[in-house]
Formats: structure tokens, C-alpha cells, sequence
């Protein structure tokens, strides 16, 4: 028998249980909720080390297991929680514009990112990465992680956060916004990282 | 004649479903004559690139 817990370290375990904190956190943006989950999660991992094959990654196994488990939290939670309290409207995309439609170049004005795949092997471009993402407002990040991380459809983020359509796309639209925005000032404005 | 605004919802959109015939058409329009909103595009594709090598990232290893 294969069983993934004898072959790692406990400082390896205490690495993955970090990554899946922030990642927890990154999704439901509560600190207990985030430890509750991933505490779930890792005692089902104990609990279904059988089914770990080996053929897959150990972190990639386990990260399957956190993912589910948000997954069954965020529809519990959405069905539980006063929907106001889960869509507190954020600030919105205007200050992006000016009355005219147009950027409104103090706030961001929007210039080609240079360079971008060598940038992905430096450690510091992933924390700023982040950061940015830690920053979204709650609502926008939950959809936008939902959609790019859970790899789930339109239809299934709409009907776990009672959304229409169109609300989903004003969301995505912010959060993409309020990413770039973000990157630019913070990782590409100008500056050289070597 | 659509504006910046509407062009970069658009960008937005195009990934969530394909755009409409007349859509595409204003939002080529718009792109050929505007530096930024072709910036806002180019730096959206990046990101969605990006957004998978974070996800990959996170599981792999």
C-alpha cells in the first residue's frame, strides 16, 4: 500500500497545510472558516490515503480534497448566508472612466505588460501576484476564483451565488479591471526587476 | 462608435461567451484605432495565462 503520509516530511506536510490556508483564505476570506476547512480536509486526506495512487502528485491530491471542500462550503454558505452579506456591493468600475467612457489616466492607463513569461520565474512577481488577488473585494474574487481556479462554468457560479448572467460578467469585467490595474502599478510600471 | 469603457467590457466578455458578429466588429473598430484598449487586451490575454500558471502552480510541484 501506498500511503502518502509515511512518505513525507512533517515540515513538508506543515509547508502543503500553509499553502492551503492562504488558499482557503484567498476563497472565503475568514480566517476560522479558512482553518475549519482545511483541517477538514486534511483529515479526509488521512482518511482516503488508500485512494492516493500515487499516480498524481501528493499536493495535487490533496489540493483536490481542499477544492471539494470549498466547493461544499461555498454552496452551504451561500444557501445559509443573508445574500446581502455575500454581495455587499464593492466600490465600483467607474473610477476607472471618465464621465466620457474614456481611461481615466490617473487611475490606471492601460500599457502593454513587457516580458511577462520572463517574469513568472521570479518569486517576487508571484507574491505581488497575490497580493492582488488578496485585495479584489470579496465577491469579485469569490466568482473570479470560482471561474479560473475551480474551472467551474457560467452557469454553475451563477446558481451558487444567485446570480444572472450579466452580474457575473460585471464582476469578472471588475475583478480583471481591478487585477490588471494592480499588476500594472505594482509589478510592470516601469520598474525593472532583475 | 463605442467608447473605451464599453470596449474593454467587452474584452471582458469575449471570455465568458463569443461575442456577437455586430460586437466584434465595433470592439475591432475600437481596437484599431485605440493604443490603450489594445493594451487592456493584450494584458487580459496575459493575465488568463497567468491565472493558469498560478492554479498549476498551487497543485503541481
Amino acid at each position: 500500500m501506498n500511503n502518502p503520509f509515511q512518505s513525507i516530511s512533517s515540515q513538508q506536510l506543515q509547508e502543503i497545510r500553509q499553502q492551503m490556508l492562504k488558499f482557503a483564505m484567498l476563497q472565503l476570506r475568514n480566517a476560522d472558516l479558512a482553518e475549519d476547512v482545511v483541517q477538514e480536509a486534511l483529515t479526509k486526506a488521512y482518511q482516503h490515503a488508500e485512494s492516493f495512487k500515487g499516480a498524481s502528485a501528493f499536493k495535487t491530491w490533496f489540493f483536490a480534497i481542499l477544492k471539494n471542500q470549498i466547493i461544499d462550503l461555498l454552496k452551504y454558505h451561500n444557501r445559509t448566508k443573508n445574500l446581502s452579506e455575500l454581495c455587499d456591493e464593492e466600490e465600483d468600475a467607474n473610477a476607472f472612466f471618465d464621465e466620457t467612457g474614456h481611461w481615466n489616466n490617473q487611475n490606471f492607463e492601460p500599457q502593454e505588460w513587457q516580458g511577462v513569461q520572463s517574469q513568472t520565474y521570479k518569486k517576487a512577481f508571484w507574491l505581488v501576484f497575490e497580493a492582488c488577488l488578496d485585495h479584489l473585494p470579496a465577491q469579485q474574487a469569490r466568482v473570479f476564483m470560482m471561474r479560473s481556479y475551480f474551472e467551474m462554468n457560467a452557469e454553475e457560479i451563477c446558481a451558487e451565488c444567485d446570480l444572472s448572467t450579466s452580474n457575473l460578467h460585471v464582476l469578472l469585467y471588475r475583478a480583471r479591471l481591478q487585477l490588471q490595474a494592480c499588476l500594472s502599478k505594482n509589478w510592470f510600471a516601469g520598474e525593472q526587476h532583475d | 462608435m463605442i467608447n473605451c469603457q464599453k470596449a474593454s467590457r467587452l474584452i471582458s466578455a469575449s471570455y465568458e461567451q463569443p461575442l456577437s458578429l455586430l460586437q466584434r466588429a465595433q470592439l475591432s473598430f475600437h481596437l484599431a484605432i485605440c493604443k490603450r484598449c489594445r493594451s487592456f487586451a493584450n494584458n487580459s490575454d496575459q493575465l488568463e495565462q497567468l491565472m493558469q500558471q498560478f492554479t498549476q502552480q498551487r497543485e503541481g510541484e
